[in-house]
Protein backbone atom coordinates (compact mmCIF):
# COMPACT_ATOMS: atom_id res chain seq x y z
CA UNK A 1 0.00 0.00 0.00
CA UNK A 2 1.50 3.40 -1.05
CA UNK A 3 2.13 5.60 1.81
CA UNK A 4 0.12 8.47 0.07
CA UNK A 5 -2.66 6.15 0.31
CA UNK A 6 -2.44 5.30 4.02
CA UNK A 7 -2.39 8.52 5.54
CA UNK A 8 -5.14 10.17 3.42
CA UNK A 9 -7.11 11.21 5.95
CA UNK A 10 -5.12 13.24 7.58
CA UNK A 11 -3.29 14.47 3.91
CA UNK A 12 -7.26 15.85 3.38
CA UNK A 13 -7.65 17.05 6.96
CA UNK A 14 -3.97 18.91 7.02
CA UNK A 15 -5.34 20.42 3.07
CA UNK A 16 -8.73 21.18 4.49
CA UNK A 17 -6.95 23.76 6.76
CA UNK A 18 -7.84 27.14 6.82
CA UNK A 19 -5.50 29.20 4.88
CA UNK A 20 -3.95 32.09 6.54
CA UNK A 21 -3.55 35.32 4.90
CA UNK A 22 -1.06 38.03 5.42
CA UNK A 23 -2.49 41.22 7.36
CA UNK A 24 -3.77 44.17 5.03
CA UNK A 25 -1.38 46.12 6.87
CA UNK A 26 1.33 43.46 6.03
CA UNK A 27 3.10 45.42 2.87
CA UNK A 28 3.12 48.78 4.70
CA UNK A 29 4.88 47.15 7.62
CA UNK A 30 7.18 46.00 5.49
CA UNK A 31 7.92 49.17 3.38
CA UNK A 32 7.96 50.62 6.31
CA UNK A 33 11.05 48.51 8.00
CA UNK A 34 12.77 48.40 4.02
CA UNK A 35 12.81 52.25 4.55
CA UNK A 36 14.27 52.17 7.78
CA UNK A 37 16.64 49.75 7.23
CA UNK A 38 17.97 51.90 3.59
CA UNK A 39 17.88 55.23 6.46
CA UNK A 40 20.29 52.90 8.23
CA UNK A 41 22.32 51.49 5.38
CA UNK A 42 22.59 55.65 4.66
CA UNK A 43 23.54 57.02 7.69
CA UNK A 44 26.32 54.22 7.96
CA UNK A 45 27.92 55.19 4.85
CA UNK A 46 27.51 58.90 5.83
CA UNK A 47 29.23 58.18 8.73
CA UNK A 48 31.68 55.75 7.16
CA UNK A 49 32.55 59.00 4.68
CA UNK A 50 32.85 61.32 7.78
CA UNK A 51 35.73 59.02 9.37
CA UNK A 52 37.47 58.58 6.25
CA UNK A 53 37.55 62.56 5.88
CA UNK A 54 41.08 62.82 7.41
CA UNK A 55 44.06 65.29 7.08
CA UNK A 56 44.97 66.52 3.08
CA UNK A 57 47.73 63.26 3.17
CA UNK A 58 45.34 60.84 4.40
CA UNK A 59 42.75 61.56 2.06
CA UNK A 60 45.38 61.84 -0.90
CA UNK A 61 46.85 58.42 0.13
CA UNK A 62 43.91 56.75 1.26
CA UNK A 63 43.01 54.96 -1.93
CA UNK A 64 46.53 54.07 -3.17
CA UNK A 65 47.02 50.10 -3.32
CA UNK A 66 50.30 50.30 -2.18
CA UNK A 67 51.04 52.80 0.53
CA UNK A 68 55.16 51.94 0.68
CA UNK A 69 55.43 53.34 -2.80
CA UNK A 70 55.05 57.02 -1.15
CA UNK A 71 58.27 57.09 0.60
CA UNK A 72 59.84 55.39 -2.17
CA UNK A 73 58.43 57.74 -5.11
CA UNK A 74 59.28 60.82 -3.03
CA UNK A 75 62.55 59.76 -2.67
CA UNK A 76 62.88 59.12 -6.20
CA UNK A 77 61.66 62.53 -6.76
CA UNK A 78 64.07 64.53 -4.68
CA UNK A 79 66.99 62.64 -6.35
CA UNK A 80 65.91 63.58 -9.55
CA UNK A 81 65.57 67.02 -8.25
CA UNK A 82 69.12 67.39 -6.60
CA UNK A 83 70.43 65.79 -9.87
CA UNK A 84 68.81 68.76 -12.36
CA UNK A 85 69.89 71.24 -10.09
CA UNK A 86 73.06 70.34 -10.15
CA UNK A 87 73.03 69.42 -13.70
CA UNK A 88 71.94 73.25 -14.41
CA UNK A 89 74.20 74.55 -12.26
CA UNK A 90 77.19 72.61 -14.13
CA UNK A 91 75.84 74.36 -17.28
CA UNK A 92 75.86 77.66 -15.89
CA UNK A 93 79.22 77.15 -14.07
CA UNK A 94 80.51 75.92 -17.21
CA UNK A 95 79.16 79.36 -19.29
CA UNK A 96 80.31 81.78 -16.71
CA UNK A 97 84.02 80.11 -16.46
CA UNK A 98 83.98 80.45 -20.09
CA UNK A 99 82.76 84.10 -19.66
CA UNK A 100 85.42 84.78 -17.29
CA UNK A 101 87.99 82.59 -19.22
CA UNK A 102 86.84 85.27 -22.47
CA UNK A 103 87.21 88.62 -20.35
CA UNK A 104 91.08 87.18 -18.63
CA UNK A 105 91.69 86.39 -22.30
CA UNK A 106 91.04 90.12 -23.40
CA UNK A 107 92.50 91.61 -20.38
CA UNK A 108 95.53 89.54 -20.95
CA UNK A 109 96.09 90.87 -24.17
CA UNK A 110 95.70 94.53 -23.05
CA UNK A 111 97.71 93.96 -20.25
CA UNK A 112 100.56 92.04 -22.14
CA UNK A 113 100.40 94.47 -25.35
CA UNK A 114 100.40 97.25 -22.63
CA UNK A 115 103.31 95.74 -20.28
CA UNK A 116 107.04 95.84 -21.26
CA UNK A 117 108.12 92.10 -21.83
CA UNK A 118 109.86 91.20 -18.99
CA UNK A 119 113.63 90.12 -19.62
CA UNK A 120 115.84 87.98 -17.80
CA UNK A 121 116.72 87.33 -14.12
CA UNK A 122 119.24 90.74 -14.14
CA UNK A 123 116.81 92.82 -15.07
CA UNK A 124 114.47 91.67 -11.86
CA UNK A 125 117.60 91.93 -9.85
CA UNK A 126 118.16 95.74 -10.91
CA UNK A 127 114.49 96.33 -9.72
CA UNK A 128 114.65 95.28 -6.70
CA UNK A 129 118.09 97.55 -5.96
CA UNK A 130 116.43 99.97 -6.74
CA UNK A 131 113.66 99.84 -4.62
CA UNK A 132 114.36 101.28 -1.39
CA UNK A 133 115.14 104.83 -2.35
CA UNK A 134 111.44 104.96 -4.15
CA UNK A 135 108.91 106.32 -2.82
CA UNK A 136 106.61 103.48 -1.98
CA UNK A 137 102.46 103.81 -1.65
CA UNK A 138 99.56 101.39 -0.56
CA UNK A 139 100.23 97.72 -1.20
CA UNK A 140 103.34 97.77 -2.97
CA UNK A 141 104.87 98.31 0.50
CA UNK A 142 104.09 94.82 1.49
CA UNK A 143 105.58 93.48 -1.70
CA UNK A 144 108.81 95.37 -1.60
CA UNK A 145 109.53 94.94 2.46
CA UNK A 146 109.97 91.26 0.83
CA UNK A 147 112.21 92.51 -1.94
CA UNK A 148 114.34 94.62 0.50
CA UNK A 149 115.44 91.27 1.23
CA UNK A 150 115.47 89.46 -1.24
CA UNK A 151 117.44 92.92 -3.09
CA UNK A 152 119.71 92.26 0.35
CA UNK A 153 120.35 88.75 -0.25
CA UNK A 154 121.19 89.83 -4.28
CA UNK A 155 123.40 92.75 -3.03
CA UNK A 156 125.74 90.00 -1.03
CA UNK A 157 126.15 87.94 -3.89
CA UNK A 158 126.58 90.99 -6.52
CA UNK A 159 129.08 92.62 -3.77
CA UNK A 160 132.56 91.33 -5.08
CA UNK A 161 134.84 89.43 -2.42
CA UNK A 162 138.44 90.29 -3.39
CA UNK A 163 138.57 86.62 -4.37
CA UNK A 164 135.54 86.49 -6.53
CA UNK A 165 136.54 89.75 -8.01
CA UNK A 166 139.06 87.52 -10.42
CA UNK A 167 136.79 84.85 -11.25
CA UNK A 168 134.24 87.59 -12.69
CA UNK A 169 136.82 89.13 -15.04
CA UNK A 170 136.70 85.77 -16.51
CA UNK A 171 133.17 85.59 -16.63
CA UNK A 172 133.12 89.00 -18.42
CA UNK A 173 134.06 87.89 -21.79
CA UNK A 174 131.48 84.67 -21.56
CA UNK A 175 128.95 87.34 -20.82
CA UNK A 176 129.80 89.43 -23.94
CA UNK A 177 129.13 86.03 -25.93
CA UNK A 178 126.06 85.55 -24.22
CA UNK A 179 124.25 88.97 -24.89
CA UNK A 180 123.50 87.82 -28.26
CA UNK A 181 121.77 84.85 -27.04
CA UNK A 182 119.66 86.99 -24.36
CA UNK A 183 118.71 89.80 -27.29
CA UNK A 184 116.87 86.84 -28.65
CA UNK A 185 115.50 85.52 -25.86
CA UNK A 186 113.58 89.31 -25.02
CA UNK A 187 111.68 88.55 -28.05
CA UNK A 188 107.76 88.01 -27.24
CA UNK A 189 105.78 85.23 -28.61
CA UNK A 190 103.78 86.38 -31.98
CA UNK A 191 101.15 84.88 -31.06
CA UNK A 192 101.13 86.76 -27.35
CA UNK A 193 101.82 90.78 -29.08
CA UNK A 194 99.95 92.21 -32.04
CA UNK A 195 102.41 93.07 -34.93
CA UNK A 196 102.46 96.62 -34.85
CA UNK A 197 103.13 96.18 -31.00
CA UNK A 198 105.60 93.68 -31.68
CA UNK A 199 108.76 96.04 -33.14
CA UNK A 200 107.88 98.92 -31.09
CA UNK A 201 108.34 96.11 -27.70
CA UNK A 202 111.04 94.47 -29.63
CA UNK A 203 113.08 97.84 -29.90
CA UNK A 204 112.60 99.53 -26.58
CA UNK A 205 113.20 95.83 -24.68
CA UNK A 206 116.78 95.92 -27.18
CA UNK A 207 117.52 99.65 -26.04
CA UNK A 208 117.17 98.58 -22.28
CA UNK A 209 118.93 95.28 -22.38
CA UNK A 210 121.94 96.74 -24.59
CA UNK A 211 122.51 99.02 -21.97
CA UNK A 212 122.37 97.05 -18.49
CA UNK A 213 124.84 94.76 -19.57
CA UNK A 214 126.89 97.23 -20.50
CA UNK A 215 126.88 98.75 -16.77
CA UNK A 216 127.44 95.61 -15.37
CA UNK A 217 130.49 94.81 -17.66
CA UNK A 218 132.62 97.88 -17.23
CA UNK A 219 133.67 96.80 -13.44
CA UNK A 220 131.65 93.69 -13.24
CA UNK A 221 130.16 95.30 -9.90
CA UNK A 222 126.62 97.07 -10.26
CA UNK A 223 126.03 100.28 -11.99
CA UNK A 224 125.27 103.34 -10.35
CA UNK A 225 121.71 103.20 -12.43
CA UNK A 226 120.54 100.33 -10.35
CA UNK A 227 121.30 101.43 -6.78
CA UNK A 228 120.18 104.76 -7.18
CA UNK A 229 116.61 106.34 -8.93
CA UNK A 230 116.49 106.07 -12.56
CA UNK A 231 116.32 108.65 -15.13
CA UNK A 232 112.91 109.89 -15.05
CA UNK A 233 113.63 110.81 -19.04
CA UNK A 234 114.02 107.40 -20.06
CA UNK A 235 111.03 106.47 -17.84
CA UNK A 236 108.91 109.13 -19.58
CA UNK A 237 109.30 107.81 -22.71
CA UNK A 238 108.45 104.49 -21.82
CA UNK A 239 104.84 105.64 -20.47
CA UNK A 240 104.34 107.92 -23.82
CA UNK A 241 105.55 104.23 -25.78
CA UNK A 242 102.45 102.76 -24.05
CA UNK A 243 100.25 105.06 -24.27
CA UNK A 244 100.57 105.07 -27.81
CA UNK A 245 100.75 101.60 -28.21
CA UNK A 246 97.41 100.94 -25.85
CA UNK A 247 95.95 103.95 -27.65
CA UNK A 248 96.65 101.80 -30.84
CA UNK A 249 95.50 98.54 -29.17
CA UNK A 250 91.86 99.90 -28.67
CA UNK A 251 91.82 101.43 -31.84
CA UNK A 252 91.86 98.44 -33.78
CA UNK A 253 89.87 96.59 -31.22
CA UNK A 254 86.96 99.05 -31.90
CA UNK A 255 87.66 98.57 -35.92
CA UNK A 256 87.27 94.80 -35.31
CA UNK A 257 84.20 95.32 -33.00
CA UNK A 258 83.09 97.41 -36.22
CA UNK A 259 83.88 94.32 -38.18
CA UNK A 260 81.37 92.50 -36.60
CA UNK A 261 78.04 94.58 -36.44
CA UNK A 262 77.80 95.88 -39.63
CA UNK A 263 80.58 96.15 -42.22
CA UNK A 264 78.43 97.64 -44.84
CA UNK A 265 76.75 100.48 -42.91
CA UNK A 266 79.77 101.61 -41.12
CA UNK A 267 82.22 101.52 -43.53
CA UNK A 268 81.41 105.42 -43.36
CA UNK A 269 82.70 105.46 -39.74
CA UNK A 270 85.72 103.57 -40.37
CA UNK A 271 87.03 105.50 -42.74
CA UNK A 272 85.87 108.20 -40.24
CA UNK A 273 87.47 106.87 -37.72
CA UNK A 274 91.17 105.71 -39.78
CA UNK A 275 91.08 109.59 -41.21
CA UNK A 276 91.19 111.03 -37.96
CA UNK B 1 2.12 50.90 -2.35
CA UNK B 2 0.41 52.42 -4.96
CA UNK B 3 1.65 51.62 -8.77
CA UNK B 4 0.78 51.16 -12.21
CA UNK B 5 -1.93 48.58 -12.87
CA UNK B 6 -0.53 47.87 -16.48
CA UNK B 7 3.06 48.15 -15.30
CA UNK B 8 1.71 45.49 -12.43
CA UNK B 9 -0.30 43.57 -14.74
CA UNK B 10 3.09 42.95 -17.18
CA UNK B 11 5.08 41.82 -14.32
CA UNK B 12 2.49 39.06 -13.38
CA UNK B 13 3.01 37.33 -16.45
CA UNK B 14 6.25 37.08 -15.21
CA UNK B 15 8.00 33.64 -14.04
CA UNK B 16 9.68 34.31 -10.33
CA UNK B 17 13.16 33.71 -11.64
CA UNK B 18 12.35 36.75 -14.32
CA UNK B 19 11.17 38.75 -11.45
CA UNK B 20 14.50 38.23 -9.47
CA UNK B 21 16.22 38.82 -11.85
CA UNK B 22 14.48 41.94 -12.75
CA UNK B 23 15.16 43.13 -8.89
CA UNK B 24 18.96 42.35 -8.72
CA UNK B 25 19.20 45.15 -11.34
CA UNK B 26 17.45 47.02 -9.06
CA UNK B 27 13.76 46.98 -10.05
CA UNK B 28 11.96 47.99 -6.88
CA UNK B 29 8.22 47.02 -9.00
CA UNK B 30 9.45 43.23 -9.34
CA UNK B 31 9.89 43.05 -5.69
CA UNK B 32 6.62 44.29 -5.26
CA UNK B 33 5.08 41.40 -7.51
CA UNK B 34 7.63 38.88 -5.59
CA UNK B 35 5.86 40.57 -1.98
CA UNK B 36 2.42 39.79 -3.25
CA UNK B 37 2.33 36.49 -4.73
CA UNK B 38 4.45 35.06 -1.75
CA UNK B 39 3.14 37.12 1.34
CA UNK B 40 0.15 34.66 1.95
CA UNK B 41 2.02 31.42 1.21
CA UNK B 42 4.93 32.23 3.37
CA UNK B 43 2.36 34.10 6.35
CA UNK B 44 0.63 30.28 6.18
CA UNK B 45 3.34 28.22 5.95
CA UNK B 46 4.95 29.85 8.96
CA UNK B 47 1.82 30.07 10.97
CA UNK B 48 1.38 26.67 10.69
CA UNK B 49 5.30 26.02 11.74
CA UNK B 50 4.79 28.51 14.68
CA UNK B 51 1.65 28.11 15.86
CA UNK B 52 1.19 32.51 16.60
CA UNK B 53 -0.39 34.90 13.83
CA UNK B 54 1.84 37.22 14.82
CA UNK B 55 5.03 35.60 14.93
CA UNK B 56 4.59 34.13 11.59
CA UNK B 57 3.64 38.20 10.20
CA UNK B 58 6.95 39.07 11.86
CA UNK B 59 8.85 36.21 10.28
CA UNK B 60 7.27 36.64 6.98
CA UNK B 61 8.24 40.42 7.05
CA UNK B 62 12.05 39.26 7.92
CA UNK B 63 12.26 36.81 5.36
CA UNK B 64 10.95 39.58 2.61
CA UNK B 65 13.40 41.52 4.35
CA UNK B 66 16.51 39.11 3.63
CA UNK B 67 15.49 38.78 0.31
CA UNK B 68 16.15 42.18 -0.09
CA UNK B 69 18.97 42.57 1.34
CA UNK B 70 20.40 39.54 -0.45
CA UNK B 71 18.93 39.49 -3.30
CA UNK B 72 22.19 39.36 -5.46
CA UNK B 73 22.78 35.50 -3.77
CA UNK B 74 20.15 34.27 -6.06
CA UNK B 75 21.60 32.14 -8.71
CA UNK B 76 19.64 30.41 -11.89
CA UNK B 77 20.61 26.89 -10.20
CA UNK B 78 17.09 26.02 -8.42
CA UNK B 79 13.57 27.42 -8.30
CA UNK B 80 12.91 31.00 -6.63
CA UNK B 81 10.38 29.24 -4.32
CA UNK B 82 12.84 26.75 -2.96
CA UNK B 83 15.01 29.36 -2.48
CA UNK B 84 13.09 31.69 -0.80
CA UNK B 85 11.17 28.88 1.37
CA UNK B 86 15.01 28.06 2.78
CA UNK B 87 15.19 31.65 4.03
CA UNK B 88 11.44 31.35 5.57
CA UNK B 89 12.40 27.85 6.93
CA UNK B 90 15.71 29.37 8.68
CA UNK B 91 14.27 31.97 10.20
CA UNK B 92 11.21 29.75 11.70
CA UNK B 93 14.05 27.12 13.29
CA UNK B 94 15.78 30.08 14.57
CA UNK B 95 12.69 31.74 15.92
CA UNK B 96 12.02 28.51 17.46
CA UNK B 97 14.95 27.37 19.11
CA UNK B 98 15.18 31.24 20.90
CA UNK B 99 11.75 30.36 22.18
CA UNK B 100 12.56 26.89 23.43
CA UNK B 101 15.74 28.84 25.08
CA UNK B 102 12.81 31.23 27.33
CA UNK B 103 10.70 28.28 27.89
CA UNK B 104 10.50 27.51 31.76
CA UNK B 105 11.09 23.90 32.42
CA UNK B 106 8.38 22.31 35.08
CA UNK B 107 10.33 19.27 37.53
CA UNK B 108 8.50 16.97 35.51
CA UNK B 109 9.90 17.98 31.98
CA UNK B 110 13.75 17.34 34.40
CA UNK B 111 15.36 14.15 32.83
CA UNK B 112 12.93 13.65 30.26
CA UNK B 113 14.00 12.84 26.70
CA UNK B 114 13.34 15.89 24.21
CA UNK B 115 14.35 13.84 21.10
CA UNK B 116 10.70 12.35 21.09
CA UNK B 117 8.32 12.21 18.47
CA UNK B 118 5.75 14.62 19.59
CA UNK B 119 5.50 16.63 22.64
CA UNK B 120 1.74 17.35 23.89
CA UNK B 121 1.25 20.58 25.75
CA UNK B 122 -0.30 20.87 28.74
CA UNK B 123 -4.31 20.35 29.51
CA UNK B 124 -4.79 23.81 30.61
CA UNK B 125 -6.09 26.14 27.58
CA UNK B 126 -5.76 29.44 27.01
CA UNK B 127 -9.39 31.87 26.54
CA UNK B 128 -9.03 31.62 22.59
CA UNK B 129 -8.22 28.18 22.45
CA UNK B 130 -11.47 27.20 24.53
CA UNK B 131 -13.26 29.68 21.78
CA UNK B 132 -12.08 27.27 19.13
CA UNK B 133 -12.19 24.18 21.01
CA UNK B 134 -15.37 22.75 19.24
CA UNK B 135 -13.39 23.12 16.02
CA UNK B 136 -11.30 20.35 14.02
CA UNK B 137 -8.82 22.92 12.65
CA UNK B 138 -7.76 23.95 16.05
CA UNK B 139 -6.79 20.35 17.52
CA UNK B 140 -4.66 19.59 14.03
CA UNK B 141 -2.87 23.09 14.30
CA UNK B 142 -2.23 21.85 17.78
CA UNK B 143 -1.45 18.38 16.96
CA UNK B 144 1.20 20.16 14.73
CA UNK B 145 2.92 22.46 17.40
CA UNK B 146 3.32 18.99 19.13
CA UNK B 147 5.25 17.60 16.42
CA UNK B 148 8.95 17.38 16.83
CA UNK B 149 10.71 20.14 14.31
CA UNK B 150 12.03 17.61 11.88
CA UNK B 151 8.57 15.98 10.99
CA UNK B 152 7.22 19.33 11.40
CA UNK B 153 8.55 21.05 8.46
CA UNK B 154 8.43 18.48 6.14
CA UNK B 155 5.01 17.81 6.81
CA UNK B 156 4.05 21.69 6.71
CA UNK B 157 5.45 21.91 3.30
CA UNK B 158 4.02 18.77 1.37
CA UNK B 159 0.56 18.36 3.18
CA UNK B 160 0.10 21.98 3.48
CA UNK B 161 2.46 23.90 1.20
CA UNK B 162 1.84 20.94 -1.62
CA UNK B 163 5.22 21.45 -2.44
CA UNK B 164 6.92 17.98 -4.22
CA UNK B 165 9.55 16.09 -2.34
CA UNK B 166 12.54 17.09 -4.45
CA UNK B 167 12.21 20.37 -3.43
CA UNK B 168 11.72 19.67 0.56
CA UNK B 169 14.99 17.59 0.14
CA UNK B 170 16.21 20.74 -1.67
CA UNK B 171 14.97 23.00 0.77
CA UNK B 172 15.85 21.05 3.96
CA UNK B 173 19.21 20.37 2.60
CA UNK B 174 18.21 16.24 3.29
CA UNK B 175 18.09 13.26 1.05
CA UNK B 176 14.99 12.58 -0.71
CA UNK B 177 14.77 9.05 1.30
CA UNK B 178 14.87 10.97 4.30
CA UNK B 179 12.19 13.38 3.26
CA UNK B 180 10.03 10.54 2.09
CA UNK B 181 10.64 8.65 5.33
CA UNK B 182 10.25 11.83 7.87
CA UNK B 183 7.28 12.70 5.88
CA UNK B 184 5.64 8.89 6.94
CA UNK B 185 6.71 8.82 10.50
CA UNK B 186 4.91 12.71 11.32
CA UNK B 187 1.68 11.76 9.95
CA UNK B 188 1.86 8.68 11.95
CA UNK B 189 2.80 11.11 14.88
CA UNK B 190 -0.14 13.62 13.69
CA UNK B 191 -2.54 10.77 13.40
CA UNK B 192 -1.63 9.48 16.82
CA UNK B 193 -1.68 12.62 18.70
CA UNK B 194 -5.09 13.68 16.89
CA UNK B 195 -6.80 10.54 18.33
CA UNK B 196 -5.77 11.08 21.81
CA UNK B 197 -6.35 15.56 21.98
CA UNK B 198 -9.43 14.99 19.74
CA UNK B 199 -12.57 13.08 19.41
CA UNK B 200 -15.23 14.15 16.72
CA UNK B 201 -19.07 14.57 18.38
CA UNK B 202 -20.98 11.43 17.25
CA UNK B 203 -24.05 12.92 15.60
Amino acid sequence: MDSEEKYLDIRNKLNNLEEVKASDDFVNKLHYKIVEIESEKRHEHEKRFDEGRGGFLRNLFSNIQYPWLIPAAGFTILIFFIFYITYLNKDASEKNQQILSTQKRDSNEQTITLQPPQSSVSEKKTDNTIEPQETLTGKNKSINKENKDIAGDLKDQKTPKPQELQDRKSITHNKEESKSISEENYKTPPSVTNETDKDDNVKQNLAMKKAEPEEKNNSGILSPRLNNKPDTSVDTERLMQNKMTENNFQSKKLLERLDKIDDKSLQILRDKISAN
Amino acid sequence: MPGNSKLDQNYQKLTDEELIFKFQKDDVTAFNEIVNRYKDRIVNFLFRYTGSREDSEDLAQDAFINLYKSKHLYREIGKFSTWFYTIAINLANTYVRKKKKLRTFSINNVGEDHDSDYELTADTMAPDEIVNASNENFYIQKAINSLNQKFKEVIILRDIQELDYEEIAKITGLPLGTVKSRINRGRECLKEILSQIYKPKEN
